[in-house]
């Protein structure tokens, strides 16, 4: 399998070969970047936050929509989100909370809970 | 190599078909990983620094994939494998982002990182899936490929590559480190023990391009077997590194879990022959 005749014998690559392979070059660099930058840069720890984003009457009591925020750079994992309303508490759990990332819980509560509810985020595990 | 001035429709249409052949091909050989939610969750959990080994590491063994069994049926050495390592690329990011997207896991508003890191994991496994796809999808179409002629350091490059694809099939789920947990030594040895038995022959059995081993299975076992179950047990600690398995886990537990993947990884580099 002599280099020389194979290259004689063979048409250059398609127009739509040069496209793709650039678009491959492309997505590679460019995801290269992103986490080249993560994996670089300083990693905070993780950084949970609740905060109530809405509330409204539900067949039984009230819902709380909160959003649970991870400011920090390492993702946690089984985190846990309490409310207190008074006497009445609630708590949901969430399996992974990305690095950045922002995901949706919802308490339960026998009154309205906007204004008065006090959230926190009791503790989570690193993945 | 230069673009020529003028475009051929004939050439651009057989390549189209290629093309689609790799779609078909990083679909087929990616699935499995696309619809495994561990896959989803190591886009956030996996440390970015060795996710970025992962895909650094995943051009020098794509690059040896297309060389040996790239896509398109003209084949001009290095430096067009280069070109179809690229493509292969380029096929495995858009198959998983729309595959993904499709089954509703990448989130519009997750961080560039987080997709970033779910799209990687696949894309490697779909580029993979890409390469093959010349050699797997093309009935009758014999003339693809190099493999015929690889070298012996090839043959054991093959090996890998085989190990490789099965073991990053099988390692995402908890289940490999429980299996491990599960073992009692024996059952470890016995594992082993079948791991290289079973490499054995299938290597043994389909032959080598060396073809001077056939016939001499105690050359073949020294040549072949052994370097490539060590080579195998290697894959499958860099896998368990890479998803974060051997964090926190004694030796023995490690040591434990590479021959829980390596049986897989076994009929991954044995069947290597028969996939590329």
């Amino acid at each position: 399998m002599a280099a020389r005749r194979t290259k004689a014998a063979l048409p250059a690559p398609a127009l739509l070969e040069w496209i793709m392979g650039g678009l491959g070059l492309l997505i590679v660099l460019a995801v290269l970047g992103v986490i080249g930058a993560g994996a670089l840069g300083p990693r905070a720890p993780a950084a949970p936050e609740a905060r109530l984003v809405d509330a409204r009457p539900a067949a039984a009591g009230w819902l709380a929509e909160v959003e649970v925020s991870n400011t920090g750079d390492r993702t946690a994992a089984a985190v846990r989100i309490e409310g207190r309303l008074g006497a009445d508490t609630a708590a949901a759990t969430l399996d992974y909370l990305p690095a950045r990332g922002r995901e949706t819980v919802f308490l339960r509560f026998e009154q309205d809970p906007r204004g008065a509810v006090e959230l926190r985020v009791s503790g989570w595990s690193e993945p | 190599m230069t673009v020529s001035a003028r475009i051929d429709p004939a050439r651009e249409r057989a390549y189209a078909k290629d093309l689609a052949r790799a779609f078909g091909g990083a679909l087929l050989f990616s699935l499995p990983l696309l619809m495994t939610m561990e896959m989803w969750w190591f886009g956030f959990i996996l440390e970015p620094g060795r996710l970025a080994v992962f895909l650094l590491a995943a051009l020098p063994l794509l690059l040896g994939l297309a060389f040996y069994a790239g896509f398109s049926a003209e084949h001009r050495g290095l430096g067009h494998a280069l070109l179809d390592t690229l493509v292969a690329l380029a096929v495995g990011f858009l198959t998983a982002a729309a595959v993904l997207g499709l089954l509703g896991v990448l989130e519009a508003g997750a961080p560039a990182r987080q997709i970033a890191g779910q799209l990687t994991l696949q894309a490697v496994a779909g580029a993979m899936g890409a390469l093959l796809a010349g050699r797997q999808l093309s009935a009758g179409r014999d003339e693809i490929g190099d493999e015929a002629e690889a070298t012996y350091p090839g043959e054991l490059f093959l090996m890998v590559a085989g190990a490789l694809f099965l073991i990053l099939n099988l390692a995402p789920t908890e289940e490999m480190v429980l299996i491990a947990y599960r073992m009692s030594p024996i059952h470890v040895i016995a594992l082993l023990l079948a791991s290289i038995v079973l490499l054995h022959a299938v290597v043994y059995s389909i032959g080598f391009a060396g073809q001077e081993e056939q016939g001499r299975p105690v050359t073949a076992f020294f040549h072949y077997t052994l370097p490539g179950y060590a080579l195998v047990l290697l894959v499958a600690l860099y896998v368990l590194w890479v998803f974060g398995r051997t964090d926190g886990q004694g030796p023995g537990e490690t040591l434990d879990a590479m021959v829980v993947l390596a049986f897989p990884g076994s009929l991954g580099a044995a069947a290597a022959r028969l996939l590329v």
